[in-house]
């Protein structure tokens, strides 16, 4: 399996986060041809590379170009997704790091093509280094004069997991607290200060400058015909290999794990794969030949998500492991809608009975039960985020759950690998980091 | 690298060390899964921390402060 790289090329011999370092290498080549085209021709330039959201849903990047309504006599905005807060994700963090200049070049193409003025980047707070560098590139390149009548403003989150929620970060974005929005209005309509916006991950904006530079028949012939181009895997956990690997769409999940990530260290045995980020159903070891794109991965009953891979070995108790992430997302949960409120805290309650051998095995079918009464029943869908591998880890791993019920507590008998990994975050606190330090 | 830290510093998560110098808390993502363990050091994370490392981040904190 080989690495291929568009996001990140050029990352490796040159320091890619200086401008005169990325115009060695094609940089900011590609604006000139977009600027030249008009935004009709530009919107289906793009939509014929078929280029899907690498956020999480997977949606045609161009048909939210499309639907923005340039007759609006509001302005209209570009909001790029920098709040990469999915458990298991740091993609967008390696963009912004190592070649911040594409974000900035995508951003004004895809401006162009939606005659946007204002670019809006919402960061998450946590990413400072990130923030430092970007906020550097677009400083130059705003001095090398390549924005000409656009302007790209850098917002750095407080941090919640919500505001990575598009209506949310919007939310936050006008300054208020962030908390999804209901749709319709979706934001092409109204989005940002009620003007039609488009948003869009980081990843997505980056891999513009390539369509553009390239072409669309030669983009098109990196990845598979559903889903073209690369996306950042990342992957962590049980590996011996952790960290982020650019590869065409459609490689099966087996080479990255066993090939680049070298596999399950200590001789021990794959368990589970979450393939999207901790919010996406689990894969059993028998399904990880699946290519990694996003309709494969949907045929089996997951999600590409953020190309986050979680890979879990033999130690892990997968009551644990439902009830690490189901505390998340309760915490997370933002409160607006009660299904989520409530529902994420009925599933932590239900999956510790499990583990202080309380249970019985009704609970199963409760757990069950109250997961498919969250399934989109609230404005966004953090609350499915809890239920999704919840569901998944009692379809394939059934038996565990009896198996606490029947050994009135967790047979693994603290020997699970997530033993005292559940409990301290009750004591987490969000990152304190606010302000730039000086 | 919590109970590390622990050790090194005589204070749990959530506090701070009697001379006032030092807090220690447990945080939420900082979005190195790939890099474990993440520890922010006066807002610069440290990345691929193990508990060998515990000691020569507090003495330089410690020379910081």
């Amino acid at each position: 399996v080989a690495i291929r790289e568009v996001l990140l090329a050029g990352t490796d011999a040159r320091d890619l986060t200086k401008l005169d370092e990325y115009r060695a290498v094609g940089g900011y080549d590609a604006l000139p041809k977009a600027l030249a085209m008009t935004p009709d021709a530009l919107i289906e330039l793009l939509q014929a590379a078929n280029l899907r959201g690498r956020g999480g849903a997977g949606f045609p990047m161009c048909r939210k170009a499309s639907l923005i309504d340039r007759r609006s006599p509001k302005p209209t905005y570009l909001v790029v997704n920098a709040d990469e807060s999915e458990p298991g994700a740091f993609k967008d963090r390696e963009v912004m790091g190592r070649v911040p200049h594409r974000l900035v070049e995508g951003c004004l193409i895809a401006a162009h093509a939606i005659e946007c003025k204002r670019v809006f980047i919402f960061i998450r707070g946590e990413y400072l280094a990130e923030y430092e560098i970007l906020q550097a590139a677009v400083d130059e390149a705003r001095a090398a004069e390549l924005f000409g009548e656009m302007d790209i403003t850098v917002h750095r989150g407080a941090g919640a997991y919500i505001c990575g929620e598009e209506t949310a970060l919007l939310d936050a974005l006008e300054g208020r607290r962030g908390q999804p929005r209901p749709r319709p209005p979706f934001p092409p309509v109204q989005g940002l200060y009620n003007a039609p916006t488009q948003i869009n991950n980081v990843s997505t904006i980056a891999t513009v400058p390539a369509i553009l530079a390239g072409g669309v028949e030669a983009f098109k012939q990196i990845g598979v015909e559903s889903s073209p181009g690369t996306a950042i895997f990342s992957i962590s956990g049980n590996i011996v290999n952790p960290g982020n690997y650019e590869l065409e769409l459609g490689t099966p999940m087996r080479e990255l794990i066993y090939d680049l990530g070298g596999g399950i260290p200590d001789g021990r045995q794959l368990k589970a794969v979450i393939p999207g980020g901790s919010s996406v159903p689990a894969l059993a070891p028998e399904e990880i030949d699946v290519p990694l794109d996003y309709d494969s991965l949907q045929k089996i009953g997951t999600f590409f998500g953020a190309a986050a891979l979680i890979v879990v070995d033999d130690r892990c108790c997968i009551v644990q492991l439902a009830l690490r992430s189901a505390k998340f997302y309760q915490h997370e949960s933002c409160g607006k809608c009660t299904p989520c409120r409530e529902g994420t805290r009925w599933m932590v309650q239900i999956l510790e009975r499990f583990e202080a051998g309380e249970a019985s095995v009704s609970d199963i079918e409760l757990l069950e039960s109250i997961g498919s009464r969250i399934l989109g029943r609230s404005l966004c869908a953090l609350g499915d985020f809890a239920v999704y591998p919840t569901h998944s880890y009692i379809t394939k791993w059934r038996d565990e759950f009896v198996a606490h019920v029947e050994h009135g507590g967790c047979p693994y008998g603290g020997e699970s690998s997530l033993e005292g990994i559940v409990a301290p975050l009750d004591q987490h606190t969000h990152s304190p980091v606010a302000e730039v330090p000086a | 690298v919590v109970e590390a830290f622990e050790h090194e510093l005589g204070v749990a998560p959530g506090e701070t060390t009697e001379d006032g110098e030092v807090t220690f808390r447990a945080v939420e993502c900082l979005g190195g899964c790939g890099y474990a363990t993440v520890v922010a050091v006066d807002h610069r994370y440290r990345q691929h921390v193990g508990p060998g490392d515990v000691q020569a981040i507090v003495e330089e904190l410690r020379g910081h402060s």
